[in-house]
């Protein structure tokens, strides 16, 4: 299968962005930039500024990703995957969750909050945004990270009917833990007609011109 | 594209441990609800649940770490280089709880990751991802698994679900307004939500010339699969049904073949007003005036979360093979649209295939399709 970068899109400690009007920085240490609305959307979306920090994280990332490649928010459905990569997942927003539940014994326990406690609930926001209808889903690596969604992802798009799909990695790391927060897309579509595109097998894995690219890190330094 | 089998299973769940255990209390149209003692349940909607008996916590304090290990213990051996697959939404959340409690826990133990690396050891194979795609998660682990044998990817693959019934999930469930303050009741004209329980599977898919080395006895086939987004709501289903149409569709596309051949559904069930609703809306654009029957497994041992499909698809070797459907237990006057098709007692089955399906929130659906022959 030939695939092709249509869009990339980030949030890092070094900034945000998106492909066509910046480059990937790489995933550093340090305090992640706050995204607003008004850098995501033309239109009002309160709800985005009430969403918990780990979701907002990985919804910001793959509006700018998608938005890289063209999309615009909007009502009308495609069949385009939502795939991301977390180590951590939504444990910020668990932890956040049962500090309304310990006083008061649960009475007073968010249902907003709890809401987000699944890690693929921000998929679902950024899913909603632009009538992606295709599969999505979070998957997590043990302590080492051998999970590579960009291989899931890779995967969904030659074996499922989707036309698309949007491959992400997403951490928000709990406060004390020694790791790297941040959020990274990708879009990956099949090449259309000509074009010069990166080779994908399942025996071979994701080939580009200078060689194999064993994950998304490694696809957006070299986008 | 090879097929794919269903060599064996094993589950624990309300009713105790093993796939027959769950198939009586299933079939006796039984409930393993029961009060809730691990938490005071004074501040919430419900005071019932249906946990595992037994379970006891670990040396973390964890009650995961026990299930997964009872579970695994029953499975035994599975081939060498059988890929793994887990699923669960929370994992050990249970720790997360003693840690905002200021007792100490180790945050490393807490990332849903950590499933697949304890599974792994146990057995002596190589790690593979969780997969958290809420009540959908066993689901869809069970879904790519298949694809990884069908595209000859993979020789075996053991998909381990489980999800705990704990004070964090109890409580995000009553201040959704989503228990039933009485036991679920699955497609209930008075249905007024779900019941939590817990529980964990174990399912090992198998290429078909495994079938003689890694089948204890008949299997079955898991002919299709297929996933979808509704992509309208985060907590609640799409009315219309559009994802599970869409899932269902997929999956039917793929087993190549025609609706009139499904003759039973396994639903996700969960006893709340708009699930229920949702499901049987989806159930009517599939297969129009045709009463397919149709039950829910939530009635008898709760909403066990992420390990739910993987729970209700260990059933689907049973109820093909005897060609009976369990009872929608806690079911007295069928919804509109379920009159025919769900019932409180077993319901026979023409031949063909099982139907199950599952979904939860971010707005994802799934659904598998089981048959007795090969393909």
């Amino acid at each position: 299968m030939e695939i092709v970068v249509s869009g990339l899109g980030w949030v890092v400690a070094d900034g945000f962005g998106r492909g066509a009007t910046g480059t990937f920085p790489g995933l550093r240490p340090g305090r992640l930039p706050e995204v607003k609305r008004k850098d995501l959307f033309d239109n009002p979306d309160r709800q985005f500024g009430r969403l918990d920090p780990f979701s907002r994280l990985g919804v910001a990332a793959a509006v700018l990703a998608l938005q890289d490649a063209g999309r615009a928010p909007g009502k009308s459905e495609t069949p385009t995957a939502l795939v991301a990569e977390s180590r951590w997942g939504c444990l910020t927003t668990d932890a956040a969750y049962f500090e309304t539940v310990v006083p008061d014994q649960g009475a007073m326990a968010s249902p907003h909050l709890f809401a987000y406690t699944l890690p693929n609930t921000f998929l679902g926001e950024v899913g909603i945004r632009f009538g992606l209808t295709g599969p999505a889903a979070v998957v997590h690596a043990g302590p080492n990270r051998g999970v590579n969604a960009l291989a899931w992802g890779l995967e969904t798009l030659a074996w499922e009917p989707v036309d698309a799909v949007a491959v992400g990695l997403t951490d928000l790391v709990p406060e004390g833990e020694d790791d790297l927060s941040g959020a990274l897309f990708a879009v990956l579509e099949p090449v259309k007609g000509d074009g010069v595109g990166l080779q994908w097998s399942p025996e071979s894995g994701l080939v580009g011109p200078f060689g194999p690219i064993d994950d998304l890190l490694q696809l957006a330094l070299m986008d | 594209m090879r097929p794919v089998c269903l060599a064996r299973s094993e589950v624990i769940t309300g009713f105790g441990d093993g796939t027959a255990s769950l198939w009586q209390g299933a079939m006796a149209g039984q409930r393993a609800f029961a009060p809730v003692d691990r938490f005071d349940t004074s501040q919430y909607l419900a005071d019932q649940a249906a946990c595992v008996p037994g379970l006891t916590p670990g040396q973390d304090g964890s009650l995961a770490a026990p299930l997964l290990d009872r579970l695994l213990e029953r499975l035994g051996d599975v081939p060498d280089g059988t890929r793994v697959l887990t699923a669960t939404t929370k994992g050990a959340i249970d720790l997360l709880e003693a840690g905002c409690r200021q007792k100490p826990v180790t945050p490393a133990k807490l990332p849903l990751g950590v499933a697949g690396e304890r599974v792994a050891h146990h057995l002596g194979l190589k790690a593979g991802p969780n997969v958290s795609a809420a009540c959908a998660s066993s689901t869809i682990a069970l879904a790519r698994g298949a694809e990884m044998i069908a595209r000859g990817g993979a020789e075996a693959v053991l998909v381990v679900c489980f999800d705990l019934m704990t004070e964090f999930v109890f409580s995000g469930f009553s201040s959704l307004q989503a228990l039933s303050p009485e036991s679920s009741r699955p497609f209930d004209r008075e249905r007024n939500g779900l019941t939590l329980g817990e529980g964990a599977a174990a399912l090992l898919l198998i290429a078909p010339e495994m079938v003689d080395i890694a089948a204890t006895e008949s299997p079955i086939w898991l002919r299709g699969w297929g996933v979808a987004s509704d992509a309208t709501h985060i907590t609640a289903p799409a009315r219309d049904g559009r994802g599970l149409v869409a899932a269902v569709d997929a999956a039917l596309s793929h087993a190549g073949i025609d609706v009139d051949q499904v003759a039973g559904i396994s639903a996700h069930g969960t006893g709340t007003r708009y699930n229920d609703a949702m499901e049987l809306t989806a159930f009517r654009r599939l297969f129009g005036d045709r009463t397919v029957p149709i039950h829910s497994l939530k009635g008898a041992i709760g909403h066990t979360l992420g390990a739910a499909g993987g729970i209700e698809a260990a059933l689907a070797k049973p109820i093909l093979k005897q060609r009976r459907l369990p009872p929608t237990a806690g079911l007295t006057v069928p919804e509109d649209g379920g009159g025919g098709r769900v019932s409180a007692k077993p319901q026979a089955l023409q031949k063909g295939c099982l139907l199950s399906t599952n979904s939860g929130f971010g707005g994802i659906n799934a659904a598998l399709l089981f048959s007795e022959e090969a393909p």
